[in-house]
């Protein structure tokens, strides 16, 4: 039985262990663009554990950005706080998977905003 | 002028968009005169209508007006009360809301007027959504009822028209898991319907909140029903009272002017 604020404890390690400091000191992933290099691995396969951080990572990065737009979904947020708690329990492919979920959401999202941006234009009554 | 050019329709000034607004509904509903869709579902559906009646025989939310009649005569401490922040309140101000406020350059609902009355006597902010905001309201729809929605864009603001745009604009996107908009239900699929309920129409809607749901057993403000929608189509609600739902507000109520306020009401 995992312990009560796990997920919370989970989050803060998950944020912070493998990003650069300014990313902790902004508590939350470098999302900047030049951040994907630095998580890269250096021609070697990835763990189940650093592939999980990087997915979560740049889920997380895409559903910050549909947020700004005011389009984020209903259950992104929800779907990468369980991959946390599935993290958290060295369930890394469960963790994956839900993380690989809100990455697709996210983007989906962000997709329909940008389209959105221009389209609503022709639904108004005429 | 390439603006124009490009999508004339989308930059139509609120009249225009009002006309063309009630147009749609008339077009769609020939049989209703335009004074029912203050009525809501109720215009449209008849065995939902009949039960309605039924209910207002014995109101479920007119103990809530009698608990608003009692905390508008509350004095702050300053000894001033909410008639002297809303002036010709005996008539009912609900009418005129929400209304653009010069001061903050932003759309100002019923239920954020209370509060900025509120704390310019000395008395703290009330939770959005909570019992005594929603007592309030009941009671100021109450007063006003009978009386036309008037709600004003200001030409001579351009914050006001900006903020009519963003409403709009809510309005026609489309978002969240099932890609829907506003209009996509309540225009688009009107009087269809989605389980066993039909779709009401946008004209009308701001008319009768806040309103007692049988659903839920209690009383749901206009933000709560926005909330609940944009919950519905698998999108990320925004907070009552949030810019986003407030200029909402002023455009669906903008498409309503002319039409009486008779909230609060009775919803399934």
């Amino acid at each position: 039985m995992a312990p009560k604020n796990l997920t919370f404890i989970m989050l803060a390690w998950l944020l912070t262990s493998p990003l650069p400091a300014h990313a902790v000191e902004t508590g939350g992933p470098n999302c900047s663009p030049s951040a994907k290099q630095t998580q890269q691995t250096q021609g070697r396969a990835q763990t189940p554990e650093e592939q999980y951080k990087r997915s979560y990572n740049e889920a997380e990065c895409l559903r910050r950005a549909a947020a700004a737009k005011g389009a984020e979904w209903l259950e992104t947020e929800k779907l990468l706080l369980r991959s946390i708690e599935e993290a958290g329990n060295g369930r890394w492919e469960n963790a994956l998977a839900l993380a690989e979920k809100g990455r697709f959401q996210a983007e989906q999202a962000l997709h329909q905003a940008e389209y959105e941006a221009e389209a609503w234009k022709g639904r108004v009554l005429k | 002028m390439a603006l124009v050019m490009v999508s004339p329709v989308a930059f139509a000034g609120p009249e225009e968009d009002r006309q063309a607004f009630t147009a749609f509904f008339k077009s769609r509903f020939p049989e209703i005169p335009f004074e029912e869709f203050a009525n809501g579902i109720y215009a449209i559906d008849q065995d939902a209508r009949e039960q309605w009646q039924e209910i207002e025989t014995f109101p479920p939310y007119e103990f809530t007006i009698d608990e608003g009649r009692e905390l508008w005569a509350q004095e702050f401490p300053d000894g001033k009360t909410y008639a002297d922040c809303f002036a010709d309140s005996e008539t009912g101000v609900r009418q005129f809301y929400p209304r653009f406020d010069p001061d903050s350059g932003e759309v100002q609902t019923v239920a954020t007027a209370i509060n900025q009355c509120r704390e310019n006597h000395g008395a703290e902010r009330l939770k959005f959504g909570g019992d005594e905001i929603v007592a309030l309201s009941a009671y100021m729809s109450f007063v006003s009822r009978g009386q036309p929605i008037f709600i004003n864009v200001p030409v001579d603001e351009p914050s006001a028209r900006a903020a009519y745009e963003e409403g709009k604009r809510f309005y026609f996107t489309k978002r969240g898991q099932l890609n829907l908009s506003c209009a996509d239900c309540h225009v688009v699929s009107v009087g269809q319907h989605i389980r066993s309920d039909r779709l009401s129409a946008s004209l009308g809607h701001p008319t009768h909140f806040p309103v007692y749901r049988s659903k839920t057993g209690g009383m749901v403000t206009l933000h709560q029903r926005f909330s609940g929608c944009v919950r519905d189509v698998g999108a990320k609600p925004f907070d009552l009272q949030s810019r986003e739902f407030r200029n909402l507000e002023y455009f669906l109520t903008y498409m309503s002017n002319g039409l009486d306020i008779n909230g609060p009401g009775a919803r399934k």
